[in-house]
């Protein structure tokens, strides 16, 4: 496959590894004693200057293995195997040599930049610190080269934002400037754990691209590790895929993704939904990662995989090399993958039906907060500003953007939890209809975090019987049944009707939420990110269980979500809110088809895909989404926007339809200026 | 292990854990004999604790000059210190456990009614709050009982208020933090009473950590009973408490030591232990949360 490599080649094997870890095992102490192993034999080499991508689910092993090769972890870990950085052991340093090399030719960048900053401190005393300790700089030296590492990494104001203290900054900025901080030991090695995991997609392409421009710069090595198989495929050269603290498939980014030989890794890349297709069911790998201490024996795979035999669960197999790559499975894959079921999606609308929500000019204004109600402190804060969008009998409307984009408020407002300060709602006849027919039986909402949604003292059965009970729905035994009957719906073992939240998986959860949305059998659903904490194969089969119950239950649904992919795959129609408005909304084949708005165009863009033909071929979007507080004239996009013409900065575009069905607030896509 | 190996290794933990785990138990040891002994101290006493003896003024406990059957020895009058000290307990942890349940009550309450109204009525119950944390409650009390003369139900309800603005802070900021989570805004979805939502889920959620303040405070209600005894302003003679006896012991303490040192003593490791204890279980509580 020709690719246009926006990643530097894979490095020649002959050339000695700048990070050597040999049979790598960590054992953590469990709880009521004993040791339970979480990383079983890694062996990695990273070359100078190459990327290794290691992906896996959460739980796989990925960070502990990162963490265990500088000896950061907790001093109850255990760690075994040989760790050699430039033919050094770092298990014979002392503290002193340790220290100096963290930081300093290893640098590390966290998830979590907002965490990992000091709060109490200026962005310009944490990164002198480090300069300081680093290069040894003094006064205006010091001053100046600070100023450069934030230049570098492409922070705008660089000499204002140094007196900044982190809450002042977005995450993508913070993380800019983690990345500075990183850089002041002129790192041969930079390892980035999850570094755009807590960013948004625009901002994500930014750091990716921020990584991959500082790398072909100053010739480091990365170790890039994610969940998200697109990102790993737009920035690494090799990869590593791991399970249940092992590697299960290694080699070259282009023909792993080309041709996935391990089922997992094949499981892991059908369970992704794309952007740029729908297949009709993402093919979703049953079961989840086993707890670490409980592994199945043999192949610790075995038990989610469709091409098992006796003797996989028999044995665990050995990584075996085959030329760049390397393989554990007893019956891999042979040949690329068989292309997807593609199938076209049905708008799903019942467009002359009776609108099941009309929103008209919804708005919703924060006052400012006031001192005994006379001095106001601070400004108003328009969260979302003239949202207007009709959900027919049937749908499914996505409503995507960025975070702080307004989307989850307007889902509160549709849910009846927040009351709108501007504008109306309609709502179907049945809402209103009867006093019998109260609204939550008419729209329930789902949420993001399926641990927080649950009452951690209270079991499952309980949880999902007490809407029923609040309404006062029939008695004890025919809530029973009915619990019974919503737990089969949502594919749930009724043998956990009486259990704990705390004893169920995420995706489980997830199901004991919607399970519990349902009770009430309302004709609606909000669905407020509902997959944005779960692991891509749990994912995925929580993504088709929603799919089947709309389909079954002749549900609405009213989806947010800042993932498009998710979106693709599940809504008929989508509508893309900026700065609270809407700014393009379309049938979801035309959305992603043919994207009118620019905002809407970079942002497709920058969703990350591991489709290795998709590599990309643009400058992401610059900058970043205006503070609510002061939202720009005209345009609330005109200042990120390539395209902007003086009529954008002072007027603000309506919503219009530009061709069937598709509206787009924009002047230049209607030719206006 | 020649190629493998030990990067790190667990420090040696064990010999302090064992350590806390024997203080741990002989704290929970001498609770539980002090609550044997509050439950069933009428019934167990060798002597009535008013019958006075005038041959037998003064006597040292048994092995240090003393005589039996007065195995704590006897006080100015005669009588008898082990049956006193046993009627002391029962009547000193009766009033503590009434004070505190009274206390929790009062300030839960007040912490829920601050946190479901916000706003201005917020504003008032944690002004009231802060009134009572800024006094002295010592003095309070006294106040109080100087004022209204001395009643055993007053007592115990002075006793009750000592307290309660910990638990209405505490609550606040706990139904504050709880009600942000997911399942309660579910439940708001459903359209679900907000009494059935703070009594079946937020108070279950919130609950160890207003058991583990119930637990902080007792030993401080003890102290706050025999304090105010002592002073002459809580229990009244005929009745007797820790306080009370350590009271009058305090006349006697050249000639008698025993008399404030025994009911002292008690007071002392009866805190002590609770204090343990109410540590451990918090360190219990909290943890078993994170599952």
């Amino acid at each position: 496959m020709d690719v246009a490599l926006a990643v530097p080649p894979v490095t020649r094997v002959d050339t000695p590894p700048l990070l050597a870890l040999w049979q790598i095992t960590v054992d953590f102490a469990a709880r009521g004693g004993g040791m339970v192993r979480v990383v079983h034999g890694i062996d990695l080499d990273i070359r100078p200057g190459e990327t290794l991508g290691l992906v896996g689910e959460s739980g796989s092993g990925k960070s502990v293995t990162c963490l265990a090769a500088l000896r950061l972890l907790p001093a109850e870990a255990q760690i075994g195997g040989r760790i050699a950085f430039d033919g050094a052991d770092i298990a014979r340093m002392g503290a002193a040599q340790l220290q100096s090399l963290r930081g300093g030719r290893i640098a590390i960048v966290f998830q979590d930049p907002a965490a990992a900053l000091n709060p109490t401190q200026t962005i310009g005393w944490q990164l002198r610190e480090r300069l300081v300790r680093h290069q040894g700089l003094r006064g205006e030296a010091l001053q100046a080269a600070a100023i450069a590492a934030l230049a570098r990494v492409g922070i705008a104001d660089p000499a204002q934002r140094l007196e900044d203290y982190p809450h002042h900054l977005s995450g993508g900025m913070c993380q800019r400037a983690m990345i500075a901080m990183a850089l002041t030991g002129k790192p041969s090695l930079l390892i980035a754990d999850e570094p755009t995991t807590a960013l948004d997609v625009t901002t994500q392409a930014q750091i990716l691209a921020l990584l991959r421009d500082l790398q072909r710069e100053t010739g480091m090595a990365m170790v890039l590790v994610s969940h998200d198989l697109g990102v790993i495929a737009e920035s690494c050269a090799r990869v590593a895929v791991m399970y249940a603290g092992r590697i299960v498939e290694q080699g070259p980014t282009t023909e792993i993704f080309a041709t996935p030989r391990h089922p997992y890794t094949r499981g892991l890349l059908d369970s992704l939904p794309r952007i740029d297709h729908v297949v009709a069911r993402l093919a979703a790998m049953p079961g989840a990662l086993p707890q670490p201490g409980r592994l199945p024996p043999g192949c610790s795979f075995a038990p989610r995989c469709d091409r098992a035999r006796p003797a996989c669960v028999a044995n665990m197999p050995r990584l075996e090399m085959q030329g760049a790559r390397a393989l554990r499975c007893l019956h891999p894959h042979d040949g690329p993958p068989a292309p997807p079921g593609i199938v076209q999606m049905e708008p799903g609308a019942d467009q002359q039906g009776v609108p099941m929500v009309e929103a008209q000019a919804l708005g919703l204004r924060y006052a400012p907060r006031r001192l005994l109600g006379l001095f106001a402190r601070g400004a108003a804060v328009q969260a979302v500003d003239g949202v207007s969008f009709t959900l027919h009998r049937g749908e499914t409307l996505g409503l995507v953007g960025e975070s702080g984009c307004g989307k989850s408020t307007v889902a509160r407002m549709v849910a009846g939890l927040l009351t709108p300060s501007n504008g109306a709602l309609r709502f179907a006849p049945e809402r209103n209809a009867a006093p019998g027919v109260p609204a939550p039986r008419f729209a329930q909402l789902v949420f993001q975090d399926p641990l927080g949604a649950l009452d951690p003292r209270q079991r499952i059965a309980a949880q999902i019987a007490e809407p029923l009970e609040i309404h006062r729905i029939g008695n004890a035994a025919s809530r029973r049944a009915e619990v019974l009957r919503l737990l089969d719906a949502v594919g749930l073992d009724p043998a956990l009707a009486e259990a704990f939240p705390h004893r169920l998986s995420g995706g489980q959860r997830q199901r004991v939420v919607l399970a519990r949305a349902l009770a009430l059998r309302p004709p609606m659903l909000i669905a407020d990110e509902p997959f944005s904490a779960l692991d891509v194969s749990v994912q995925a089969q929580v993504i088709e269980l929603l799919a089947e119950l709309q389909a079954r239950e002749a549900l609405t649904l009213l989806f947010i979500s800042h993932d498009l992919r998710v979106v693709r795959r599940i809504c008929g129609r989508v509508a893309v809110m900026y700065a609270g408005r809407i700014v393009e909304t379309a049938p979801a084949e035309r959305l992603f088809g043919s994207p009118q708005h620019p905002y809407t165009q970079a942002l497709l863009a920058a969703v990350p895909s591991p489709d290795l033909g998709a590599r990309p071929s643009h400058q992401p979007l610059r900058g970043e989404p205006p503070s609510p507080l002061r939202p720009p004239p005209g345009c609330r996009f005109h200042p990120r926007c390539a395209m902007a013409r003086p009529l954008c900065r002072v007027e603000a575009p309506a919503l219009r339809e530009l061709f069937q069905g598709q509206a787009v607030a924009c002047h230049v896509a209607h030719g206006d200026a | 292990m020649d190629q493998v190996t030990a990067l790190a290794e667990a420090p040696p933990r064990r010999a302090r854990y064992l350590g806390g785990k024997v203080l741990l138990g002989v704290a929970v040891a001498w609770l539980a004999l002090m609550v044997v002994a509050a439950l069933t101290a009428h019934m167990i006493v060798p002597f009535d604790y008013r019958a006075t003896s005038l041959e037998a003024r003064l006597l040292p406990p048994v092995g240090l000059g003393g005589e039996f059957p007065y195995l704590l020895g006897t006080d100015h009058l005669g009588r008898d210190i082990l049956s006193r000290l046993l009627h002391s307990i029962q009547l000193s942890m009766a009033v503590a456990l009434a004070g505190s349940l009274i206390g929790a009550g009062f300030g839960i309450t007040l912490g829920f009614l601050a946190a479901h109204l916000r706003g201005v009525a917020d504003s008032v119950c944690m002004a009231l709050v802060d009134l009572q944390a800024a006094m002295p409650f010592m003095v309070v009390a006294l106040g109080v009982l100087a004022l209204f003369g001395n009643n055993f139900l007053l007592f115990i309800v002075v006793i009750g208020l000592h307290g309660w603005e910990r638990y209405a802070r505490l609550t606040r900021s706990l139904v504050l933090a709880e009600v942000e989570q997911g399942y309660v805004t579910a439940l708001r979805g459903f359209r679900a009473p907000p009494l059935l939502i703070y009594r079946r889920h937020v108070l279950p959620n919130i609950a160890a950590a207003l058991i583990v303040n119930f637990t902080l405070s007792f030993p401080e209600i003890i102290l706050l009973e025999s304090g105010l005894s002592f002073l002459g302003l809580g229990i009244q003679p005929p009745l007797t408490s820790l306080g009370n006896m350590l009271g009058f012991g305090r006349d006697y303490v050249a000639d008698a030591w025993w008399l404030p040192i025994v009911p002292g003593v008690v007071i002392f490791i009866t805190t002590l232990a609770m204090s343990l204890a109410g540590d451990a279980l918090r360190d219990r509580l909290d943890s078993s949360l994170n599952l």
